[in-house]
């Protein structure tokens, strides 16, 4: 039998005690402190430049203690430290406010501030000048594709844009260029598509184009953390279909066939519970409010249909 | 005069290949073998044998003048001269009259005048009274009779007056019945009277907060009364139909408003301002100047601008200290912030660290250990990082560098795998809460012994320790055999853990986790996918759920509607599963499912001598030597026949030697169309039958309706058994009453489901439900403890009697057979 005596419960007692007091001690997180403004420039660029390399391809932008985007926030904080220390430490804070901007793909902004630093012979200087020229290529690359012509010479436009764009993606990959390359060549995209969707009526097989680039960009960015953001937009246009046809087919009219309207209301509805059966994605309560709106949709066309 | 010749030639020619077709459907069976059917043997010449007469009996015609009299009725109709229809009616029977008279047959279309008559008529209530009054009539056909029954009863403001006394019921019988379970009948025999009666005051008083609310049928009658007024401004009766949309628009209002105003509190709690904030005002606008919601907008304003001011707070930059003292500090310092920005690690760490060591009183030595960690965790040593975070949240505990540090130690980006851990204590904390005190601890405990509670003090606890303890035993069995928390937030965020960190360590081990929580969420194929990916499954394990898996899959198939992803899910058994005993089956229900498809009637043999018309010349037109009992001279299998696809039938006989066989034939497309019509209006008829039989209005009929145009599904949410009669029905499957009879039975002791209110509580266990007597067998769990149960109908009284390991309790029940509500999802 184990046996304890007094010196030992008195040992026992006392580590229970000070673990106790320990526990009682140890620093607690106040949920009011996560809003606490910033004291200095180094608190302010310490959390931040740690996400400057980011892959925000791929992962969603990362959110600082307050919950909010990173680089946003980061741009507010600088703001303020410039408006309370006028030019205390202006290449580091230009050179962080341009390394912000590049983030938000504000390439224009980002050129003005690695500027400031040019002449100032800061340590920085070099790599300002290096992200100098880096701004201006993406702004180039960027600007292409942008014109009011006609549909094909847009297209075209287009495609010079996404070329410039994976030119970029080449030079500078493995780098976090890469990544801001990919995501301006994401955009373009879907830019595109947007717009062979607008025009898709002038176009000889437009919808089917539209849909043959929906899926060209699902598949080019299978790895985006935006993937499932354009499988649902290919549903959306499925969905849009769908009601197009029943505009222009009245339900309850003659000229209405379930088939037709099943075809694609079925294809935007296969889409929609692909995304709501993924777990641990930010769309899938969207996809599954989606899938119930138009579950709802074919509910009621089939009921006014019979 | 050539080309006269010509036409005239070609005339004759498409006049004999027509008269060639037209003569003589193609009475040859099929080649054996051709259908891959069995050869048969049977005498005399097969060959020669075909199953349909060749000709029709002579079809039987009305006289001239009746036949005049219904155009004329009909033309009467359609250019608004009603009053001229009741002339017609009363010509057409004193026609009928007549016929009788001179021992003829009547014409029997006085009814169907009446009705069209009748239909004529524009004042509902004069209607209503029209349509009963014909009911009244002693000889009405019979098939009439129930098709007026059916339009009275569902007549808008008769099916609003019917959902209201439904309603009504339903809240008493809630009420009542809860009074009733509380009277347990041993209890009262042994003199607890007094806890009895205590025990149903109780529970009577939970149950009138239920009474109150708005419910589905109220909702609907309101719909249904408020369409009974747009269509008849003027009726009769609209004066009092209005007061009745007053009433219940009242109701709506004030359960609409508090609805609103409980959602915006749980808004609020959850510190969803903007929504909190449209419940608010969505009450304001059901009640203008409603003082709760003018308080809570106040309240809603109040948050969110502590929040927005706390969130600009986080923006801004105070000069709270006075900057690095003396030019080396600062220079110190300047060059951490230059290697800082620019992403210099090792800079970093060497200024950082001379900073600490040289200026150990500084201000600024907590941001110089902060951003020495910051690197240490950048530079991919996310250990070192988070142990000197951990030194700075200790050491400068007070200062602003160790409040951040602490902060960001709680942040996912330090602590990557804390949500999922904490959704995975949350679940096993749900899952302890659920063992040991159910869903509800205080309303049960309250709804099962108040008195108990009341008379004994702290003594009862002992007893409702007791109960609950036995309950908790059977709800431990319950989370391990089927877990009923959900495992999403552990899959969500193991899936996130792994997407963001697909190469961290402990990712192997967030894999099998997930497949663990999939596992327990019985979604095994996704939970073999995971295991397999952890690499820490044993093979015993992997081999176990493979098999759930095949049969988690076959379940599905045997679900879903479409014959199409019925196919694709054996298939994927087949190909992903082949070691699984599940693969023989979904074989053999691919081929049952091609078989189903080249089907498209089975009327068994009892079926057609049950409904001579499908026999007879409106139907088939069938050889009556198939029905003579004559094995000889082919005899019907009781199998009966099977429509094929493409204008074939196929034929069962039963040999000589009394084994069984078959023969294709190919069908004269008329003969078909014809039957198809036929059975088309048999299905309308069974349709009405069987929302008679259950109460089902219009979706039922709509769901055989459907059933032609090949989709059922939206209807197939009802109670099981119509599903299986409109599945009868929509799979085109005809059985005679017997047989149905017998099929219904087996459903009944299969299904066990959905038969009593009191099963529906079972959380676990199982129920057998004998129909034949109206009796009920459960055993399982309900709100109070562990039981095996029966009920015995008497009258409209069920009588329940329960065992529990307390004790035995008879308490009465009134049986409210409300059906449910078809289109319920529209009134919610």
């Amino acid at each position: 039998m184990l046996e304890i005596n007094r010196p030992q419960i008195l040992l026992l007692a006392a580590a229970i005690a000070g673990g106790a007091l320990i526990w009682g001690c140890a620093p607690q997180v106040q949920e009011s402190e996560r809003y606490k403004p910033s004291e200095s420039l180094l608190e302010i660029l310490t959390d931040y430049q740690r996400h400057l390399d980011d892959d925000t391809y791929r992962f969603a932008t990362f959110k600082d203690i307050t919950g909010q985007n990173i680089y946003k926030a980061t741009l507010v904080r600088l703001k303020n430290y410039e408006r309370l220390y006028p030019n205390k430490f202006a290449p580091i804070v230009a050179y962080s406010r341009a390394k912000a901007y590049e983030k938000l793909h504000d390439y224009e902004a980002a050129v003005a501030s690695y500027q400031q630093i040019i002449g100032t012979g800061n340590e920085l200087e070099p790599k300002a000048k290096k992200g100098l020229r880096i701004s201006r290529d993406f702004i180039g690359a960027n600007a292409m594709g942008r014109t009011d012509g006609s549909v094909p010479r847009t297209l075209k436009a287009f495609d010079r844009r996404l070329r410039a764009l994976g030119r970029l993606i080449q030079a500078h990959k493995g780098t976090s260029y890469e990544y801001l390359a990919r995501e301006l060549e994401e955009q373009a995209a879907v830019e595109r598509v947007d717009f062979l969707e607008a025009n898709r009526n002038q176009i000889d097989n437009g919808t089917e184009l539209t849909i043959v680039e929906y899926n060209r960009t699902i598949k080019r960015h299978e790895e985006s953390k935006n993937v499932y953001r354009h499988i649902l937009r290919l549903g959306n246009f499925f969905e849009k279909q769908a009601r197009e046809y029943v505009s222009r087919h009245d339900p309850e009219g003659l000229s209405f066939s379930m088939g037709d309207f099943k075809s694609y209301a079925d294809s935007a509805m296969g889409l929609y519970a692909m995304v709501a059966s993924k777990d641990g994605i930010i769309e899938k309560a969207e996809a599954q409010g989606l899938a119930n709106s138009l579950r709802a949709y074919i509910t009621k066309v089939r009921n006014l249909h019979r | 005069m050539r080309l006269r010749t010509l036409i005239a030639v070609a005339m004759i020619l498409i006049w004999a290949a027509h008269a060639a077709m037209a003569a003589e459907p193609d009475p040859k069976p099929l080649p054996r073998g051709e259908e891959g059917l069995q050869p048969i043997d049977l005498s005399p010449a097969a060959e020669e044998f075909h199953p349909i007469k060749k000709s029709l009996e002579s079809m039987q015609y009305f006289p001239d003048d009746v036949e005049r009299m219904v155009e004329q009725a009909i033309i009467a109709g359609y250019i608004g001269r009603s009053w001229a229809i009741d002339r017609y009616y009363r010509r057409l029977m004193r026609r009928d009259l007549e016929m009788i008279n001179s021992q003829q047959m009547p014409t029997g279309l006085a009814d169907n005048m009446l009705q069209f008559r009748n239909s004529h008529i524009t004042d509902p209530k004069a209607y209503r009274e029209a349509q009963q009054q014909a009911l009244r009539k002693k000889d009405l056909n019979q098939e009439l009779k129930q098709v007026i029954a059916y339009r009275i009863k569902n007549a808008e403001l008769a099916r609003a007056e019917r959902l209201l006394d439904e309603a009504q019921l339903a809240k008493v019988g809630l009420v009542v019945n809860g009074f009733l379970r509380s009277l347990d009948l041993v209890g009262l025999t042994m003199g607890s009277v007094v806890g009895s009666t205590i025990d149903a005051a109780v529970r009577t008083f939970i149950n009138l907060e239920e009474i109150r609310k708005m419910s589905v049928r109220e909702k609907k009658a309101l719909a249904e009364y408020q369409t009974y007024l747009a269509k008849h401004p003027n009726a009769p009766d609209a004066d009092e139909v209005h007061s009745k949309v007053m009433r219940l628009e009242e109701k709506k209002r004030r359960w609409a408003l508090r609805e609103e105003m409980e959602k915006a509190a749980d808004l609020l709690e959850a510190h969803s301002y903007d929504e909190a904030q449209g419940a608010y005002s969505r009450a304001l606008e059901l009640e203008p100047g409603f003082p709760e919601a003018l308080e809570g907008l106040k309240r809603v304003d109040k948050l969110r601008a502590e929040y927005e001011t706390a969130m600009d707070r986080s923006l801004t930059v105070v000069r709270s200290q006075a900057g690095p003292q003396g030019l080396e500090e600062e220079e110190v310092y300047r060059r951490i912030l230059v290697a800082v920005a620019a992403g210099d690690h090792a800079a970093v760490e060497r200024f950082a660290e001379v900073f600490i060591e040289r200026f150990p009183k500084s201000q600024f030595r907590d941001e110089a250990a902060y951003a020495l960690a910051s690197t240490a965790a950048l530079s991919g040593d996310i250990e070192k990082g988070k142990r000197l975070l951990k030194k700075i949240a200790w050491n400068y505990k007070d200062e602003n560098m160790g409040r951040r540090a602490r902060l960001v130690l709680s942040s996912q980006e330090f602590d990557r795998l804390g949500a999922f851990y904490a959704a995975k204590r949350e679940h096993t904390r749900k899952q302890v809460q659920y063992a040991l005190i159910g869903e509800g601890l205080a309303r049960q405990n309250a709804d099962l012994g108040v008195y108990q509670l009341f008379i004994e003090g702290i003594k009862s606890v002992e007893t409702l320790g007791m109960i609950n303890l036995l309950g908790a035993t059977m709800r431990t069995v319950n989370v391990v055999s089927h877990d009923p928390i959900p495992n999403e937030p552990i899959i969500d965020e193991g899936l996130r853990f792994s997407r963001d960190h697909p190469d961290a360590p402990e990712v192997k081990e967030v894999y099998y986790q997930i497949g663990r929580a999939y596992e327990r969420e019985h979604r095994y194929i996704d939970a073999l996918m995971y295991y397999q990916i952890s690499g820490r499954a044993s093979e015993r394990k992997i081999k176990s759920l493979r098999g759930r898996a095949a049969r988690s899959l076959l379940a599905q198939a045997t679900m879903v509607p479409d014959p199409l992803m019925k196919t694709r899910l054996y298939r994927a058994i087949i190909e992903q599963f082949p070691e699984t005993k599940q693969v023989a089956k979904a074989k053999e229900r691919i081929v049952a499912l091609a078989q189903q498809y080249e089907d498209r009637f089975r009327l068994s043999r009892k079926y057609l001598l049950d409904h001579p018309e499908v026999i007879g010349p409106q139907g088939l037109n069938l050889d009556s030597r198939l029905f003579d009992g004559d094995p000889s001279n082919r005899e019907l299998h009781d199998k009966g026949i099977v429509l094929l696809r493409n204008d074939r039938m196929k034929m069962f006989f039963t040999l000589p030697d009394g084994s069984e066989s078959s023969q294709v034939f190919r069908l004269n497309p008329e003969v078909v169309a014809r039957f198809e019509g036929l059975m088309r209006d048999l299905d309308r008829k069974r349709a009405y039958a069987l929302s008679e039989k259950y109460g089902i209005e219009g979706p039922l009929v709509v769901a055989v309706r459907e059933a032609f145009g090949g989709t059922v599904a939206e209807e197939k949410r009802y109670n099981p058994f119509i599903v299986q009669e409109v599945n009868e029905i929509t799979g085109n499957v005809y059985l005679s009453e017997d047989e149905l009879g017998q099929y219904e039975e087996t459903l009944y002791a299969n299904l066990g489901a959905d038969v009593s209110s009191d099963l529906s509580e079972l959380s676990t266990g199982g129920a057998l439900y004998l129909r034949r007597y109206g009796a009920g067998v459960n055993f399982g769990i309900d709100k109070e403890s562990p039981n095996v149960g029966a009920l015995f109908p008497l009258g409209i009284v069920d009588i329940n009697t329960k065992v529990r390991a307390t004790g035995l309790s008879v308490y009465p029940s009134i049986r409210l057979g409300n059906k449910p509500v078809p289109d319920a999802h529209l009134y919610k």
